[in-house]
């Protein structure tokens, strides 16, 4: 049971790092500001946010489908959700809270010298809340793995 | 980095006494292989409850696998 336990926290934390990236390829690509960076084509920006929007979204319903436990014995599953997955849980909104306030921060920091819309910002800070303990928890998964 | 110094552990020992691999004591207390290493390790100190699991399946007090440095 060990083995089937271990391989599917891997997968987990494997799928939790392919959705934050996704995540985060989907929401800065569709901002305007990205769209300048890539030289002001906005039709490639837009194609690089909507692949990364069905590539989330398919990742999404596996990990909701599935929970990454489909199959697996009750034991396993309780093994899936012990005492110290659920402590890394805990630290990693502790640590996307953090994560968060740091990049709102930096947002307004950087508003002094360039100009931000709100929307923008808001979306920055969102993107810092979803994916930071999504990319924290894999990390403290990988802890000791 | 552990999250409580002051705390001892000798889960290893018991175990290893036992017989049991940190596969087999986490089967025994539904509980991940990695949740015994971290436990043993000092990394995790585990909740009452599965100090009281562990000490049951190890036959042992709780006392006898966790301990405040002197």
């Amino acid at each position: 049971m060990s083995d089937q336990v271990e391989k599917l926290s891997r997968k987990r934390r494997r799928l939790l790092v392919v959705m934050a990236i996704a995540f985060i390829v989907w929401q800065l690509a569709g901002l305007q500001m990205f769209s300048d960076f890539a030289g002001g084509d906005r039709r490639l920006t837009s194609f690089v946010s909507l692949f990364a929007f069905a590539f989330w979204a398919v990742t999404l319903i596996i990990l909701m489908r599935q929970r990454g436990v489909k199959g697996a014995p009750p034991e396993a599953r309780a093994a899936l959700n012990d005492e110290l997955v659920q402590q890394n849980r805990m630290r990693a909104f502790q640590i996307g809270y953090w994560v968060m306030l740091i990049t709102a921060a930096m947002v307004f920091t950087a508003s002094m010298f360039v100009r931000i819309e709100g929307n923008v910002a808001a979306q920055l800070i969102l993107v810092a809340g979803v994916a930071g303990p999504m990319l924290a928890f894999a990390r403290l998964e990988g802890r000791d793995a | 980095m552990p999250d409580h110094p002051d705390l001892q552990t000798a889960l290893k020992d018991y175990r290893q006494a036992a017989g049991l691999t940190q596969a087999d004591l986490a089967a025994k207390v539904s509980v991940s292989r990695k949740t015994i290493n971290t436990i043993e390790n000092g990394v995790f100190v585990p909740t009452t409850v599965l100090a009281l699991r562990l000490a049951r399946v190890l036959s042992c007090r709780v006392e006898d696998l966790f301990s405040l440095r002197d």
